[in-house]
C-alpha cells in the first residue's frame, strides 16, 4: 500500500505535478506511516506564521518587480558605465556588475536576462565585443548576484537552515557577510577571463568625464538612497532584514510611482498580482517543506543518510566534491527555491557531521545553483536567453561554456577555501 | 453561469491581493518608523504582519493556480509529444486536486478545533479567523485543478 502511494508520487513528479503538491503528498504519506493524524499537515503549513523573517520575502519581491518595471536598469547601466567604463574591457565589467546588483534585487527569476539583456547585448556588440562572447556574458550573468544582499534565495537558505537547528548558530546577516568575498572572486575570475580572451585586441573604452558621472548620478537621484538603506541599514545593525524589506518596499514605491512616475497606478494591480503569485508559490512550497522536514527528522533520515554515505565517503574533501556534482545537477533541473527547501534539510545535517560550517554550506549551495542556472542541456536561463534573443540552444551552449568553466574554477576555490566565506563571520 | 462565477472569484482574489500587500507594506513600514522614532509600534503589529504574509501566500497560490503557474519539474514533460503531454497534464492535475482535497479537509478540521477552543491569535482576534484562509485557499486549489482534469491546456 505504502509502496503504491510512493510510486504514485514519483509518477506525478515525472509527469509534471506542481512541487508543492508533491512535497505535501510525501509528507502525508510519511505521517500516515507514523500513524499521525493528518491535521498535523495543516498545523505545519500554518507555521509559516511563526517565521518573522519571511515577511522580507513579499516585500523585497514586490520592490524588485517595481524596479524591473521602471527604467532602473538603464540608469544603473549609465551610472556604472560613467564610473568604470574607462577601464579596459569597461563595458563588460559594467555588464557583470550591473547584472549582479540587479539579480540580487530582483531574484534570479530570469528578470535580469529579460530586462537587462535587451539593454546590454546590443551595447556590447556595438562596442566591438563578438556576438558569441556577448551572448555568453549576458546569459551566464543572469544568475550572478545570488550571494549579494538582499538576495531572496540566501534569505530562504537561512530560514530553512535555522529551522533545522544543527551546527553553529548564525544570523541572516552572517550569510550576507559570508557571500561578499566569494562574489568578488567570481567577478574577478569573470573579468580575468574577459581580459585574457581579448588580449592584444583594442577594445574601445569610454573616457571618464565628470559631466557624464554627474548626469548619471542626477538621473539616479531617487534610487541612490536605496543601497544605503538596504546595505547600510542591515550591515550596521540598524534594521533587521524584515525591517529593511519594509522600508525598501515603501521607498521603492515612492521612488518609481510618485517621484519618477514611471510606473502608473493603473499598472500596480498587475505588478502586485505577478509578484505575489510568485511569492505565494514559493511560500506554499516552503509550508509543505516544513511538514516534510518534520517527517524526515522523525524518521531520522539525515542520520541514516550520513551513516550510508560515510561507508563510501571518508574524507570531507571527497564529500564536498560529490556535493558540488550533485548540486550542479540539481541546479540545472530544479529552480533554486525548490532545491533549497528539498535538499537543505537532507544535506545540512550530513554536511555538519563532516565538519562543514552551515554558513559555508549556504554559500557553496547557492554558488552551485547559480552555475546550475546555465548548465547545459537544461539550465533555465539557457531557455530564457534562447527565447529572448531568438538564438538556438546549441549556440548558447557554445557561447556560455567559457564562462561556465571560469565560474567552475571560482566554485572550487569557494568550496575548498572556507576562509573566503567565513573570514568576516567566525 | 460558471464563467460569471469564475470572473467574480478572480476579481475578488485580485482585489484581496492588492489590499493585503498594501496593508502589509503599510503596517510593516509603520512598525519600523514607530520603533525607531520612539513610540515603539503596535504591540500586536508584528503578529498581524505575519498573518498578512500567510494570507498573501494562500491567495497568491490561488491566483497562480488559474493558469497553473506553480513551480514544477518539467524536464521530462517538455520532451513528450502533444497527445501524451495532455494525458500527463490530466494525471498531474488529478493528483494535485487529490492532495489539495485532503489538505482542505484536514485544515478545515484544524480550524474547527481552534474555533471550538476559542484560541486568540493576537489582540482580540481569534486564531481561527487568521487560519481560515488555509481551508479556503486549499479548496479553491482543489476546484481549479479538478477542472483541469477535464480541460487540460
Amino acid at each position: 500500500m505504502i509502496a503504491a502511494l510512493v510510486l504514485v508520487v514519483v509518477l506525478a513528479a515525472l509527469l509534471g505535478a506542481p512541487l508543492f503538491a508533491l512535497i505535501l503528498a510525501a509528507a502525508m504519506v510519511g505521517f500516515t506511516v507514523s500513524e499521525i493524524e493528518l491535521t498535523v499537515v495543516a498545523i505545519e503549513v500554518y507555521r509559516i506564521v511563526d517565521t518573522p523573517l519571511l515577511v522580507a520575502l513579499p516585500l523585497f519581491t514586490f520592490a524588485g518587480y517595481l524596479l524591473a518595471e521602471a527604467r532602473t536598469s538603464e540608469r544603473l547601466v549609465a551610472l556604472t558605465q560613467a564610473l568604470v567604463g574607462g577601464l579596459p574591457a569597461g563595458l563588460a565589467i559594467v555588464a557583470f556588475l550591473v547584472s549582479a546588483v540587479f539579480t540580487a534585487l530582483t531574484g534570479a527569476s530570469g528578470v535580469t536576462i529579460v530586462a537587462l539583456g535587451a539593454l546590454l547585448l546590443p551595447a556590447l556588440v556595438s562596442a566591438g565585443y563578438s556576438e558569441r562572447f556577448s551572448l555568453g556574458l549576458v546569459t551566464s550573468s543572469g544568475s550572478l548576484g545570488l550571494l549579494l544582499l538582499p538576495s531572496i534565495p540566501l534569505i530562504l537558505y537561512g530560514i530553512v537552515a535555522q529551522q533545522l537547528d544543527v551546527g553553529e548558530p548564525f544570523s541572516i546577516v552572517d550569510l550576507f557577510l559570508a557571500g561578499l568575498l566569494p562574489l568578488l572572486l567570481m567577478l574577478g575570475v569573470l573579468i580575468g577571463y574577459t581580459l585574457w580572451h581579448h588580449r592584444g585586441a583594442a577594445l574601445p573604452t569610454t573616457t571618464f568625464s565628470i559631466g557624464n558621472l554627474g548626469g548619471a548620478l542626477w538621473a539616479a537621484r531617487w534610487e541612490l538612497p536605496l543601497p544605503v538603506i538596504v546595505l547600510g541599514g542591515i550591515y550596521s545593525g540598524l534594521f533587521a532584514v524584515s525591517e529593511a524589506a519594509a522600508v525598501t518596499a515603501f521607498y521603492v514605491f515612492l521612488a518609481e510611482v510618485v517621484f519618477y512616475r514611471e510606473v502608473s497606478l493603473q499598472a500596480l494591480p498587475r505588478i502586485i498580482r505577478e509578484s505575489m503569485t510568485m511569492v505565494g508559490g514559493i511560500l506554499l512550497i516552503l509550508g509543505a517543506a516544513l511538514a516534510f522536514t518534520n517527517v524526515l527528522v522523525d524518521a531520522e533520515v539525515p542520520q541514516q543518510l550520513f551513516e550510508w554515505i560515510r561507508t563510501y565517503v571518508t574524507s570531507k574533501w571527497m564529500f564536498l566534491l560529490l556535493l558540488n556534482l550533485l548540486l550542479l545537477l540539481l541546479g540545472a533541473i530544479l529552480d533554486v527555491f525548490s532545491a533549497l527547501v528539498i535538499m537543505v534539510p537532507l544535506l545540512l545535517p550530513v554536511a555538519v557531521e563532516y565538519g562543514i560550517d552551515p554558513v559555508h554550506l549556504g554559500i557553496i549551495f547557492l554558488a552551485n545553483m547559480q552555475i546550475g542556472y546555465f548548465t547545459p542541456p537544461i539550465g533555465m536561463n539557457l531557455f530564457i536567453s534562447s527565447v529572448r534573443f531568438r538564438k538556438p540552444l546549441l549556440e548558447l551552449y557554445f557561447a556560455t561554456w567559457p564562462f561556465f568553466l571560469s565560474l567552475l574554477v571560482a566554485l572550487l576555490v569557494i568550496t575548498y577555501v572556507p576562509w573566503l566565506s567565513l573570514v568576516f563571520v567566525r | 453561469m460558471l464563467n460569471r462565477l469564475t470572473q467574480a472569484l478572480e476579481w475578488a482574489e485580485n482585489a484581496l491581493l492588492t489590499l493585503l500587500l498594501a496593508a502589509l507594506i503599510g503596517f510593516a513600514a509603520y512598525q519600523v518608523l514607530a520603533r525607531n522614532l520612539g513610540s515603539g509600534g503596535l504591540l500586536w503589529g508584528d503578529a498581524l504582519v505575519r498573518v498578512l504574509v500567510f494570507w498573501i501566500t494562500l491567495v497568491g497560490a490561488m491566483v497562480a493556480a488559474r493558469r497553473d503557474d506553480h513551480i514544477r519539474i518539467d524536464a521530462l514533460t517538455r520532451f513528450l509529444p502533444d497527445s501524451l503531454r495532455r494525458w500527463a497534464a490530466r494525471f498531474a492535475a488529478a493528483f494535485t486536486a487529490g492532495v489539495c482535497g485532503l489538505l482542505t479537509y484536514y485544515s478545515f478540521v484544524f480550524v474547527r478545533y481552534e474555533y471550538e477552543d476559542g484560541v486568540l491569535a493576537f489582540a482580540e482576534v481569534p486564531a481561527w479567523v487568521c487560519e481560515a484562509v488555509l481551508p479556503l485557499g486549499a479548496g479553491v486549489l482543489t476546484l481549479r485543478y479538478a477542472l483541469r482534469v477535464w480541460r487540460p491546456q
